[in-house]
């Protein structure tokens, strides 16, 4: 049983919204569910109007370690098989200092001030979101794949192949660091 | 001292006070929130306004002014270097960079340098050449501050210089939210209107450009020219060519504004947020040269030039109205100084002391080294700019033009060039920055007809590309980077107008997937 963030896109919204994009025929492939790290922090600044205290919510990529702030979303419990899921390879401790320096940094550049930021963890979880893959074609029966946000609606073209230098790539290149990840509208 | 300027001044900042109080404490607390975190629920609009508004310094204020009222129309180099440079930098940089900070997992431009050329020597010269010169723009904005405040107030200048220094420190300390989106906006928009004001006050006072360029051709013709006072640039097209480039190219290469690609909103909102910079760009960027040009006939006899526009605008517009403008121009060139010594402070405590001093640094340590590099500057840029004030044109224009030509070619090559490595990155950022400055320095403009900007840019352009080809078998790209770069390449054949709206923020777990069908994990 796994923890998912409510889907708000189904099967066949998946595909209308493909082909909604462009002329093509669209079908669902698979659903897939991708690990995130659920961080809620408490977050206070001294500003010149005194201070300013907030509940902050992230999701670490639990496989890429990029950070991002959140919407509140709803949770629901679901059963699914191992071939749906994902793989989380992140700590919990490291995925809430990368929650925590994110936030942090963040805060004082919206802030714009010099002013220390407290930041206190006070809930993690694992978390999966819903994903479609899409298989979709062209007139011309050029097939390539969809990555569905299964909360947003939002897509991506899936990679058909491996970068040139994919094959060379050590394991330790991962990304050691959050990054500047846009803000996850989900829901 | 005009007592309704004052009045307006003093009414000016206690709407902006209450316009930062309304939006943390009442309805607007929801999407402030949004704003702080994330961008969203401000829009283009106002993401482009408050963007311009802060880039927008105590140079256009003051330096642009001052180069029009002695030159003529020899800033029309500027100008279009400075309207098309924002354009410029968004399309070839923007877009690209932000991916590749995104995938690399870059917080700041420094940081990101290092990512893209792995050195510790990387971030320690680049680091400690941003920290050095974003300290003298900002040298530039207490300058802009002193001046506007003594000339407002009629304070003495030091006590003016004091007083706008503490100011402008303690925003930076204690910020809030006065520099948020909604004050933000509210400032940029009463400030165009108001330069747009002046502008149209002084055309009409002459009786329109030609009657003003008919008078100035009555004081001296050559200023009418684009050559400059008494033709001194004519025919010199590498000091034409710099003068282009510190505005357009230099923005490639200026720390605080690259950080901004990489915080970039969806690449739909930035198309739209560069439209709303175009049209900023034609009615603010132009307003203030024109203006020095106009006060050659208004003012013909200003001692400080660099108070043009101050002037013209105590002279022709309505008290009220001059305090109004004076005061959300005060406010743009606070915002702009708090801007840099954020990013001047962050990159010492973060690039330089977390990295290379105390790896274990908490947030609150960090701060605190902020602060004090913050304070600093403080005190040096008082006594600077209270014993030898320089120009506040020729700083800003000093300042850009080495941080051009130290970083543009590394930025540029990190997203457009897979042969750019470290050897050959480190090479252009130092060579760069000092054929820039020496130039600078000895002169040497004069002598050899090219300005400082187009010598340290050709420098380091050459030295990026010779020195990475040469060290190519030494130190080659690695792996994890070019895979980087190669991003885009990838996709295989996606219809043209799915890839403009897939939502690049889920690039990285469309990789993961993608990775997984192919038979990972």
């Amino acid at each position: 049983m796994i923890r998912a963030i409510r889907t708000a896109v189904e099967r066949t919204e998946a595909a209308a919204i493909l082909k909604s994009a462009s002329p093509i025929s669209a079908e669902v492939e698979r659903r897939l569910f991708y690990p995130f790290l659920f961080v809620s922090l408490r977050c206070s600044t001294r500003t010149l109007l005194g201070e300013n205290a907030m509940r902050v919510a992230c999701l670490v990529d639990a496989r890429t370690r990029l950070c991002a702030t959140v919407d509140p979303f709803e949770l629901e419990e679901l059963v699914v098989s191992q071939g749906e899921i994902l793989e989380a390879t992140l700590d919990e401790l490291d995925g809430c200092h990368i929650a925590e320096r994110y936030v942090a940094y963040v805060l004082r550049r919206r802030h714009k001030a010099l002013a220390s930021t407290k930041v206190e963890v006070f809930e993690t979880a694992l978390v999966y979101k819903p994903f479609w893959v899409v298989s979709c074609a062209e007139e011309d029966s050029r097939r390539f794949r969809v990555l569905v946000d299964g909360v947003t609606g939002g897509f991506h073209p899936i990679p058909v192949k491996e970068s040139r230098a994919e094959a060379s790539d050590p394991p330790e290149h991962k990304h050691e660091s959050e990054s500047l990840a846009q803000t996850v509208s989900s829901g | 001292m005009n007592l309704t300027v004052l009045l307006f001044l003093v009414v000016y900042y206690i709407v902006v006070l209450c316009i930062g109080f309304w939006a943390t404490r009442r309805g607007a607390a929801e999407d402030l929130e949004g704003y702080l975190l994330g961008g969203r629920n401000v829009g283009p609009l106002v993401t482009a306004l408050t963007l311009q508004s802060t880039s927008m310094s105590g140079y256009m204020f003051l330096g642009a002014g001052a180069l029009s009222y002695t030159q003529g129309y020899w800033g029309i180099w500027f100008v279009a270097g400075d309207i098309g440079g924002g354009i410029l930098n968004l399309s070839v940089l923007g877009r690209r960079m932000r991916k590749l900070s995104q995938i690399m997992g870059s917080l700041t431009a420094i940081e990101y340098l290092e990512n893209r050329y792995p050195s510790w020597a990387t971030r320690l010269i680049a680091a400690s050449l941003s920290v050095f010169l974003l300290a003298f723009y900002v040298l530039a904005q207490f300058i802009s501050g002193g001046k506007g405040l003594a000339l407002i107030t009629g304070l003495s200048y030091p006590l003016a210089l004091f007083i706008a220094l503490a100011i402008i420190i303690v925003y930076t300390f204690l910020g809030g939210y006065l520099a948020v989106a909604y004050t933000d906006f509210f400032q940029s928009l009463v400030m165009v209107v108001g330069v747009i004001w002046i502008l149209a006050a002084s055309l009409y006072h002459v009786g329109g450009l030609t009657a003003a360029n008919l008078k100035i051709a009555e004081i001296d013709p050559t200023l009418l020219s684009i050559w400059g006072k008494g033709l001194g640039y004519e025919g010199q097209w590498g000091v034409v060519a710099g003068a282009v480039a510190v505005f357009s190219i230099g923005y490639f290469g200026w720390p605080h504004v690259v950080t901004r690609h990489m915080a970039m909103e969806r690449p739909s909102t930035a198309r739209l947020a560069g439209v709303y910079t175009v049209v900023w760009n034609l009615l603010f960027v132009t307003a203030p040269y024109l203006v020095g040009i106009l006060a050659i006939v208004i003012l013909p006899e200003l001692e400080d030039p660099e108070l043009a526009l101050f002037r013209v605008a105590q002279l022709l517009l309505p008290a009220a109205v001059t305090g109004i403008v004076m005061a959300a121009i005060m406010a743009a060139i606070m915002s702009t100084a708090d801007s840099l010594l954020l990013q001047t402070g962050s990159i010492a405590s973060r690039d330089l002391y977390e990295r290379f001093i105390n790896p274990g640094a908490s947030e609150h340590q960090m701060v605190w080294v902020s602060r004090g590099l913050v304070l600093a500057i403080g005190v040096a840029g008082y006594f600077i700019a209270l014993v030898q004030p320089p120009a506040v044109f020729d700083v800003v224009i000093f300042a850009t033009s080495v941080l051009g030509s130290a970083f543009a070619p590394a930025f540029l090559c990190a997203v457009w060039w897979k042969k750019a490595n470290t050897p050959g990155a480190i090479a252009s950022i130092v060579v760069g920055a000092t054929t820039c400055f020496t130039w600078q320095i000895a002169g040497l403009e004069t002598q050899t007809t090219l300005h400082p900007m187009a010598a340290g840019i050709l420098a380091s352009t050459l030295t990026i590309v010779v020195v990475s080809l040469a060290t190519q078998s030494i130190a080659p790209v690695a792996p994890h980077i070019l895979k980087a770069m190669e991003e885009t390449e990838n996709l295989g054949p996606i219809p043209r107008e799915m890839l403009a709206m897939s939502d690049f923020s889920l690039r990285p777990e469309a990789e993961e997937v993608g990775s997984m069908l192919r038979g990972g994990k």
